[in-house]
């Protein structure tokens, strides 16, 4: 075989793997982050409670908080992953908000009125203070999972971070309803944003975790927040944080350097995370 | 090798990829049947997670659908299925004997209330030459009767699980309401003469309803 022959054969095997990598890439992104409704751009929304609204913003790891931070809305996940992402981002979080008893009954207004193409819904922890069971918990979900697509919208769930310190009583049913995140999300083909997982890897100790605003244990503090967002970015871009390499496959999608990326991998047999 | 025989070497080689890079995507919300005859599932249950149907004893799932969807038609060569959650066929949520008088096409109905089904004979009216036939399926938990409207034509479901009789209307583009207690729904429907079609209405009344055309 001549060698121009070859190049050509070595050329179209480039093109042809350029071609397929690449539609596998857009492939890939483009279920999650497309535009569903054709208005141009890739808009996500947070539903949720004072946790997508972003209370508790704006502490340090290692601050011990009097009065948490209300914030004003403009803050917490919402908002880094707007930065980060480059898309619109609204905030649909309401504080004290009970997702089994109002949360889901403005679920269809504020979802449908917006022009989200994406929904994140992270609601459960004034739920898990309520003790509301998991089953009732589960239909409430299932049922915004279900609106969200009818409407045509991508629905993204974020599983729940573990709460301690004075909210510690209520990690026991937030454990209980991640059970139920997950599995909803397993059977209705749905991507997670596991902020659970993420808590458990970055937490310099899950009884008195440095992501919150302590002694309180229940609102994010700065650090914790970056956490949500950065969960929720690798969910989007489809990117396995927790794995060795994740934070820099990650950081390359956002088109940030690696030490921004502060979510740790999931320790690996013998090895501390 | 001339420049001429070197590009149409290289297309012919990339001809076969590029062909294959097509396809995909589909499923969900398509109406289209796959089949004639046998079950398909209308999911009208807001709580609902999705589901899958299957034979009695057999491996693979019938049909699949998830909340506002009808799914395409499946033969069926038993005389049981098995309603089942996605991708968990051990947790059965219903199960249904077939027998002869529910004729050779007939739909499960999912909707809440504790997630109920319920089976309903599809189709089987001879159509007048010019006109389609269309009934509501109703599918809406808290309500009572849902009455559709076709220009004068109008038909009752007269309560959650049943069907309404079918009303034949001129074929070609045509405006359906759909009105109960705390339901509302209005939408235009393209109708070919000759098609049987079932508006499965589901969710639950006075919080969100969605309504869904498929052939029978």
């Amino acid at each position: 075989m001549s060698r121009s022959i070859k190049r050509i054969i070595l050329n179209a095997t480039l093109l042809c793997t350029s071609i397929f990598t690449t539609m596998g890439e857009v492939r890939a992104e483009d279920d999650l982050l497309r535009d569903r409704n054709g208005d141009g751009e890739v808009v996500f929304a947070g539903f949720g409670d004072s946790i997508t609204y972003g209370v508790g913003d704006g502490t340090e790891p290692g601050e011990e908080v009097d009065a948490i931070p209300f914030t004003d809305g403009t803050v917490g996940y919402v908002q880094r992953v707007s930065q980060l992402m480059k898309i619109q981002a609204l905030n649909l979080g309401v504080p004290g908000e009970v997702f089994t008893l109002d949360g889901i009954n403005r679920f269809v207004k504020d979802v449908s009125e917006s022009d989200a193409d994406i929904i994140g819904i992270m609601e459960g922890a004034n739920d898990a203070i309520r003790r509301i069971t998991e089953g009732e918990y589960g239909r409430a979900l299932q049922k915004a999972i279900n609106v969200t697509r009818v409407m045509g919208k991508t629905p993204v769930l974020f599983t729940l971070p573990p709460a301690c310190c004075e909210h510690a009583g209520a990690r026991l049913y937030t454990d209980v309803y991640n059970g139920r995140i997950r599995h909803l999300a397993r059977v209705n083909g749905v991507a997670i944003a596991d902020a659970q997982k993420g808590w458990i890897t970055t937490c310099d100790r899950l009884d008195r975790c440095n992501l919150y605003n302590l002694p309180e244990g229940l609102h994010p503090n700065s650090k914790g927040y970056d956490v949500i967002s950065q969960v929720l970015s690798a969910a989007l871009y489809k990117v396995d944080l927790f794995a060795a390499g994740g934070a820099a496959e990650l950081a390359s999608a956002l088109g940030v350097s690696t030490d921004r990326i502060v979510v740790k991998p999931e320790a690996t047999d013998g090895q501390k995370s | 090798m001339g420049r001429r025989a070197r590009t149409i070497w290289c297309v012919g080689l990339l001809l076969p990829f590029l062909t294959a890079c097509g396809g995909g995507g589909g499923g969900g919300g398509d109406t289209s049947s796959s089949s004639e005859t046998g079950v398909r599932v209308l999911h009208g249950a807001i709580e609902g997670t999705p589901v899958e149907v299957f034979a009695s004893g057999q491996q693979s799932p019938l049909v699949s659908a998830a909340f506002g969807e009808a799914s395409p038609r499946a033969e069926v060569d038993t005389t049981q299925i098995v309603i089942t959650e996605r991708g968990n066929p051990s947790l059965v949520m219903g199960t249904h004997k077939i027998e002869r008088s529910m004729g050779d096409r007939f739909s499960i109905l999912l909707s809440d209330d504790g997630y109920r089904s319920w089976v309903i004979p599809d189709g089987g009216k001879e159509i007048p030459e010019g006109r389609s036939a269309i009934r509501l399926v109703h599918g809406v938990s808290q309500t009572e009767e849902l009455t559709i409207t076709i220009g004068e034509a109008s038909a009752k479901a007269t309560r959650q699980g049943r069907g309404s009789t079918y009303l034949f209307v001129p074929s070609g583009p045509q405006d359906v309401v759909i009105r109960g207690t705390k339901v509302g729904e209005r939408k235009r429907f393209e109708l070919e003469a000759g098609q049987s079609y079932t508006v499965l209405v589901g969710g639950e009344a006075g919080y969100f309803v969605t309504s869904v055309l498929s052939k029978d």
